[in-house]
């Protein structure tokens, strides 16, 4: 569905992303894992078209998303739930998901509302309460909730695990497998390693704008090198 | 009592046309994070067109206003597009210089295209008369202008919160990329609000001839001052603000106006602007205060 080739974005003189090869197929999850200022926002940032590439391309089902602006890339099918959630705080529940739907034909709109009420219950009972007060989980609920609602094919999802407390980590990441088992495609970056191979059905790892590993989530999740580097378990003797 | 309650009047339909220019300039600055310095020329440009058209059209009164209003809506879009597109992404200080250029340019035009001497606006008999109300005799036009502006502001914020485009706009104000992030379209907020603040403008410019007369091609800077003033007073990019700045400032023009005598009336001005300061002594971002970020 997504392929990324030779992808190098730079921030002025430095080079934040060099050379990056991603590949997402359908019905996948996958993950791209990184420790902070590794790459990956830029990377999921260059998808959307928020900022530009020096060099690379990206293929979105056969359409060239070079120099195409945001909004054309988000009717194309894909959906970010960005880094930090960013709901709209002074617009209710029901209006940030209003918004989501913004694409899609009026008439979908209020069925796909209640299909997120069904599925995330306490957005119902918050829906008209103004989305800055709700807690980071509810918040991240509000979030998915709201790039779901343009039927996207695709999902991009920004660090959802990011600030969460862990019984809310844990039902996240079921969340996003959940949403993988009834047909989504999902590229999630994470900065959560163990969960997120857990879940994956393959992944990348980037370090510093470059891609170290990729394989299967479970094969990279006992390979030596992610033990020793990102698990920190260490195997003497 | 009755000459009271006429200040009260008086003072309600100044700071009426005040709020409503104020929020002309709030919006675009609430939602696309600049000042839009030619602002007070899409008042002049509704002015001549009520002009030539009561004038030169021989149109009734309100459908003159109607096609002045439209216009001024049309010219906010016009100068988006031919102004400030190219300059999308800029940083605010090149875009404020711009409104400064287009401001000056289209003074000149005015004055070499449509001549120098101020055009008189002929407004219907009946704004120039009183309505008994309770006992108490209120002048047409300041009626005319408290309901008009109650109505417009009313309007503003139902549009705002309850029509789909009224909400991207709101989402923009909020987080211009994160709207982009949903598919609302770049170009469709600029246009929008310029034309929101186009058509505020409009009917500012009316109510503004209907307590002054005439235009003229400098017309439209006094009205910007004000409308500066007030957003500043008020707290820049608030839409609340902006219309109790317009108030404030009226309010204080009026009392002044009353207050001193008449020898020193050339001072009344320098007085408010001293009495505003002192507002923003103890509170520097204005009276409601809104933290926002510019992003694009």
């Amino acid at each position: 569905m997504l392929t990324i080739k030779n992808l190098v974005i730079r921030y002025g003189q430095v080079e934040a992303v060099r050379g990056v090869n991603l590949d997402v197929n359908d019905g996948e999850i996958v993950c791209l894992i990184g420790a902070n200022g590794a790459g990956k926002t830029s990377t999921l940032s260059a998808i959307m078209g928020l900022i530009p590439m020096v060099d690379g391309r990206i293929e979105f089902n056969g359409n060239d998303l070079s120099g195409m602006v945001t909004e054309k890339i988000v009717r194309l099918g894909i959906s970010l739930t960005p880094e930090g959630r960013r709901i709209f705080p002074k617009l209710s529940v029901e209006k940030n998901l209003r918004l989501g739907g913004i694409t899609i034909q009026d008439s979908d709109v209020p069925p796909m509302i209640r299909e997120m009420y069904a599925r995330f219950p306490i957005l119902g009972e918050r829906r008209d309460q103004l989305a800055g007060t709700l807690s980071g989980g509810e918040q991240q609920m509000l979030a998915v909730a709201r790039s779901l609602m343009s039927k996207p094919k695709m999902l991009l999802m920004d660090e959802p695990s990011l600030g969460l407390a862990p019984m809310l980590v844990e039902s996240n990441f079921e969340l996003i497998c959940s949403l993988r088992d009834e047909g989504h495609t999902i590229l999630l970056v994470e900065q959560n390693v163990y969960q997120s191979l857990m879940i994956a059905d393959r992944a990348y790892i980037i370090e510093n704008g470059e891609l170290v590993a990729t394989g299967e989530g479970r094969e990279l999740l006992e390979s030596d090198f992610v033990r020793n580097s990102y698990l920190g378990i260490t195997d003497i003797g | 009592m009755e000459i009271v309650i006429q200040y009260i009047t008086n003072a309600l339909s100044v700071g009426g046309t005040y709020a409503l220019l104020a929020l002309g300039l709030a919006i675009i600055f609430g939602i696309l994070g600049f000042i839009n310095f030619a602002h007070g020329e899409i008042m002049t440009i509704c002015g001549y067109a009520l002009f030539y058209a009561l004038v030169s059209g021989g149109l009734p009164f309100w459908i003159a206003v109607i096609i002045g209003v439209i216009t001024a809506g049309a010219a906010a879009v016009a100068m988006e597009r031919v102004a400030f597109r190219p300059l999308r992404g800029a940083n605010p200080m090149v875009l404020l210089i711009a409104g400064f250029a287009l401001s000056g340019a289209l003074q000149t035009a005015f004055l070499v295209f449509l001549g120098e001497r101020p055009k008189p606006v002929p407004m219907p008999e009946y704004f120039t008369g009183a309505i008994n109300i309770g006992g108490v005799y209120i002048g047409v036009v300041q009626l005319i202008s408290i309901i008009v502006t109650v109505v417009a502001v009313f309007s503003l914020n139902l549009f705002l919160k309850r029509t789909k485009f009224g909400i991207s706009l709101l989402a923009a104000a909020d987080n211009f990329t994160i709207a982009r992030l949903m598919g609302i379209r770049a170009n469709a907020i600029f246009s929008g609000t310029f034309a929101i603040s186009g058509v505020l403008a409009g009917i500012a410019g009316v109510l503004w001839l209907a307590q002054r007369g005439s235009v003229s091609s400098t017309m439209g800077f006094t009205p910007l001052i004000k409308a500066f003033i007030a957003t500043i007073i008020g707290g820049m990019g608030s839409l609340t603000g902006a219309v109790l700045g317009g108030f404030l400032l009226g309010a204080l023009e009026i009392i002044f106006q009353i207050i001193l005598p008449s020898e020193q009336l050339i001072f009344r001005d320098p007085i408010v602007l001293f009495f505003l300061i002192a507002v923003l002594l103890f509170r520097p971002g204005g009276l409601i205060q809104e933290h926002k970020e510019s992003i694009r």
